[in-house]
């Protein structure tokens, strides 16, 4: 995985159903993404929350997913390791029938804001 | 070409190891053509020597940033800061390899409150690699 245990570690994981579970993931401070973005003023860029859900969810389903569609995908705060240094990131998904596709309903989120929220269909790796 | 590599870096406030764009190469109205070459050290590169999609997302955002930094440097305006708002109807139809040269158009449109709506489309040669809506916030 590009980002797991780079810019994010999971520290726990809830599975509620198979369909359905909570990664609580630490955003690490030293990920080197933030020499870049941005100098003096670290915030973690939306494209790796996004990708840190993609791989939340290959976790999920325990296969190489793809992202084919982001139907959604809003960006409601910003985010850092030092405005929130603990998230839970929350997938849910669904198989679109007779296909090896995915459809994933995701958000990040601490007990105080929500960071993101995101509506897409992942595909399985061939 | 209006802009290449470092120069690029009066535009937009994105450092290594995350310049996702680097190129601009013409630029009129609300419509900008940016490039990237890209690079086997791409912060975006997957074990399997190809671009993460979130890579796309972010040299779309990046070319649309440079994009409205050009306008402010013309304009001699502030440089602005962008942030992602919100990614819709994002596809990728092909994840792009090392040494790919990447095209991209970047089509602004209205801005209510700071917040501009934009399209991208991302080609590799005649080949749609990606294309998507924005909403980018400025702060």
């Amino acid at each position: 995985m590009l980002l797991k245990d780079k810019f994010f570690t999971v520290l726990h994981e809830e599975r509620i159903t198979a369909n359905d579970a909570v990664f609580l993931c630490e955003l690490k401070a030293d990920c080197d993404v933030y020499r870049g973005h941005f100098p003096d003023k670290p915030v973690s860029p939306g494209v790796c929350n996004i990708e840190m859900i993609r791989e939340c969810a290959e976790m999920l389903i325990g296969q190489d997913l793809l992202i084919d569609t982001i139907k959604q995908c809003r960006l409601t705060a910003v985010a850092s390791p030092s405005i929130c240094p603990k998230v839970d990131v929350k997938v849910t998904v669904a198989r679109v029938e007779g296909t090896e596709n995915y459809n994933i309903v995701a958000s990040i989120a601490d007990a105080l804001t929500s960071y993101m929220e995101m509506k897409a269909t992942l595909k399985v790796k061939e | 070409m209006l802009y290449q590599n470092e120069e690029l870096f009066r535009l937009m406030p994105q450092r290594a190891p995350i310049v996702m764009v680097d190129k601009i190469l013409d630029a009129e109205g609300d419509t900008a053509h940016t490039g990237l070459t890209v690079g086997p050290d791409n912060y975006f590169i997957e074990e399997d020597g190809r671009m993460a999609e979130p890579g796309l997302i972010e040299h779309i955002a990046q070319s649309a940033s440079a994009f409205k930094g050009h306008k402010a440097l013309q304009a001699g305006e502030p440089l602005p800061i962008g942030y992602i708002g919100e990614v819709k109807k994002f596809h990728c139809y092909v994840r792009p390899a090392i040494d790919q040269e990447l095209t991209t158009t970047i089509t602004l449109g209205a801005e209510v409150n700071g917040v501009t709506l934009m399209t991208g489309e991302t080609r590799c040669g005649e080949t749609l690699v990606a294309d998507t809506q924005m909403k980018i916030f400025v702060e």
